[in-house]
């Protein structure tokens, strides 16, 4: 383990690989902090440039990405009242009030301070209990890794949908468009419609930009251009007092556990965590009435547990390899393009790029603060640039993202096709990140169901003999059940209150 | 909501079936295995159909379902007055869905661009358009973002990470 950690630490600490990671960062922060910009819409679109690096580099410059962006977010969050995305929308209720007592510099510096420690802390935590469980799934076969995939998709359905029927309708259209192309067991084509282009499958990069740029884009244009709230603060940096530090610390720490654990559950992302830190704090203090009045544990809390999510979330999609959201889908998609399959069998037959993967969280938490201490007046200035020339950018850097991976124009035009699809069906409340899931999951789940199925004779009653399996499925399906009896029972409930006044 | 509903749900089984009539054939290509191709097809598209009638149901009687069941009291008329504005989703006449339109329209015209004359050009036309789309009139500013992204793409793009842009059948 020592030796491939070494290996891992000489092989991130390159200058192209610092450097990768640098930009990585910075890109990600940039994104981060610009409303309407998203950090999977970041990742899916540098997704297709990281593949042009070879090997190990391309990961570490997502990694960039994905740390920077659940960052920037904060920015606009205390400066301008408008979390940069959603990942920061916790951080609005004390970071803007600290902002106008004039104390931007103060809430800036905390959240920066926050956001580092427990995306370090998260790193930490990946590297102690990743191997760990690796070796709890050495054991599991094709059942176990079906049944954890019906468990991840089914988990990130019910979490990201207002409507569940609506969400399981998205994750089955993911499921169907990764049936398209040539299966990989028999052979078979598929819906290719005879057409070459289609015979390697619906390729996933220009549907990812597709659902989550470019369908951003026409939403933009749709809602027309938007003149952007420039912050009236002059912005002094300042990294947080030794006395304010001690003060957020047990703030921080408990929020990072808590972003560090939500992270690992599938479905679950930066939102979720930053509202539970902010809402736990608040419990715990001795003066929870003073929150939203600018309490600087207000912005720790929700800052370190968002950016705890970053090591959290890759603990199943190492050690399992299900992703926990849309975000960890798409690292899940770039490993798997690079010829990485995560799993518990990485963690023995390739030690070196696992961790690889960690210390590269490390050094892009690191790079993450640095930035934000250094560069916050930079971000909080780009903030301000208009929709009516963000989107046109936006939309050239689609086609050009979409076309690097593989030269053929094809991909452009069904990028297109999908962004449309998707901003109508945004509209009409179906959630994209089910179909995400579908799509990068869906061959797992056949090949697994099929060499399942080979194992038991065609029985599928071979899924009662599997405990584990048997009990994610379960899971699975309470996962999905289970909200809209609750939701149901409290309506009687409220109704026989109602009528009993 | 609900009439978008109904087209949806309507648009998705008769997909899922035509899928599921095509799996079917896969199936018979190959034989001796567990689970041919055409199976996982099937079973998704079956799930799918449940799910969309579900989805039809709801919309179709949902609302009659909910006041039978709470015999037209208070709560139920309330809930139905709050639900009525949420049915504009889609306003088709409005300015955004017709910048939308225009849009689309600048799509279409970059796509065929981008056929005869390749990247750059195309690009120099859908840069400018989506920004007047937006209501930008200042030429220099429109020239300015055109150069400067234009310049951005090459020098990173095509000069450092050597990618090679869409090339038309004219240039």
């Amino acid at each position: 383990m020592l030796s491939s950690l070494l290996t891992a630490i000489s092989t991130v600490f390159t200058p192209f690989n610092l450097l990768l990671t640098f930009v990585g960062a910075f890109f990600g922060v940039f994104i981060g902090a610009m409303p309407g910009l998203t950090s999977i819409m970041g990742l899916s679109l540098l997704l297709p440039l990281t593949l042009t690096f070879e090997g190990n580099s391309g990961i570490l410059m997502l990694l960039g990405v994905f740390c920077g962006s659940i960052y920037g977010g904060s920015i606009t969050a205390i400066l301008i009242k408008t979390p940069g995305t959603a990942n920061s929308a916790a951080t609005v209720l004390d970071g803007y009030p600290l902002a106008q007592k004039g104390e931007a510099a103060k809430a800036l510096g905390v959240s920066t301070f926050a956001s580092t420690f427990g995306g370090i802390f998260s790193a930490i935590m990946l590297l102690w209990t990743a191997p760990l469980l690796s070796k709890v799934a050495l054991s599991f076969t094709s059942p176990e890794y079906f049944a954890l995939a019906v468990f991840g998709i089914s988990m990130v359905t019910s979490l990201s949908s207002k409507n569940i029927l609506k969400g399981l309708i998205s994750a089955v259209i993911g499921l169907l468009l990764a049936t398209v192309g040539m299966d990989s067991l028999t052979g078979a084509k598929r819906f290719t419609f005879d057409s070459t282009y289609l015979l390697g499958g619906i390729a996933m990069v220009p549907v990812l930009i597709g659902l989550y740029a470019f369908s951003q884009g026409l939403s933009n244009i749709v809602e027309g251009n938007k003149v952007p709230v420039k912050s009236k603060e002059k912005i002094k940096h300042t990294f947080p007092t030794p006395k304010i530090i001690k003060k957020i610390m047990p703030t921080v720490l408990r929020s990072s556990i808590i972003g560090t654990v939500i992270g690992a559950i599938p479905g679950t992302g930066g939102d979720i965590a930053c509202w539970t830190a902010y809402n736990e704090t608040k419990r715990w203090d001795k003066h929870p009435e003073e929150f939203g009045t600018g309490r600087v544990e207000g912005v720790a809390a929700p800052e370190a547990a968002n950016n705890a999510i970053s090591g959290g979330a890759l603990i199943p999609l190492l050690t399992l390899g299900i992703p926990g959201d849309a975000g960890t889908a798409i690292m899940l998609g770039a490993l798997m393009m690079q010829g990485i399959v995560p799993g518990p069998l990485l963690f023995s037959s390739e030690q070196v790029k696992v961790y690889i993967i960690i210390v590269g969280l490390f050094v892009a938490n690191i790079f993450m603060g640095l930035i934000g201490f250094s560069g916050i007046r930079l971000f909080a200035k780009i903030s301000a640039v208009s929709t009516r020339f963000l989107t046109p950018i936006v939309f050239v850097f689609c086609i050009v993202g979409t076309y690097a991976l593989n030269s053929n124009v094809n991909d452009i035009f069904l990028m297109f096709i999908v962004g449309i699809l998707a901003y109508f069906l945004q509209k009409l409340d179906f959630p994209m990140p089910p179909i995400v899931l579908g799509l990068i999951l869906g061959s797992t789940l056949e090949k697994n169901l099929q060499r399942t199925l080979i194992l038991s004779d065609g029985n599928f009653s071979i899924f009662l003999q599997r405990p584990i399996a048997l009990c994610l499925l379960i899971a699975a399906f309470a996962s999905i059940f289970v909200p809209p009896v609750i939701s149901f029972v409290k309506k009687k409930r409220a109704k026989k209150v109602a009528v009993a006044e | 909501m609900k009439k978008y509903d109904i087209g949806v749900s309507i648009v998705l089984i008769l997909i899922s079936i035509y899928m599921m009539v095509t799996a079917s054939g896969y199936n018979e290509a190959v034989s001796g295995t567990a689970m041919g191709p055409g199976v996982w097809v099937i079973i998704l598209c079956v799930i799918m159909i449940i799910l969309s009638a579900i989805l039809l149901l709801r919309a179709l009687f949902g609302d009659k379902l909910k006041s039978m069941m709470q015999k037209k009291s208070e709560a139920a008329e309330a809930e139905l007055a709050e639900e009525a504005p949420a049915e504009k989703i889609f306003d088709f006449k409005s300015p955004g869905m017709k910048r939308l339109y225009v849009a689309l329209g600048v799509l279409a015209v970059f796509v065929l661009l981008l056929e005869l004359f390749g990247f750059y050009i195309a690009v120099a036309f859908l840069l400018p358009a989506i920004m007047a789309i937006f209501g930008e009139r200042r030429w220099w500013m429109m020239l300015a973002v055109t150069a400067g992204s234009l310049l951005f793409i090459y020098l990173v793009f095509v000069l450092f990470l050597s990618i090679r842009l869409p090339q038309g059948i004219i240039f």
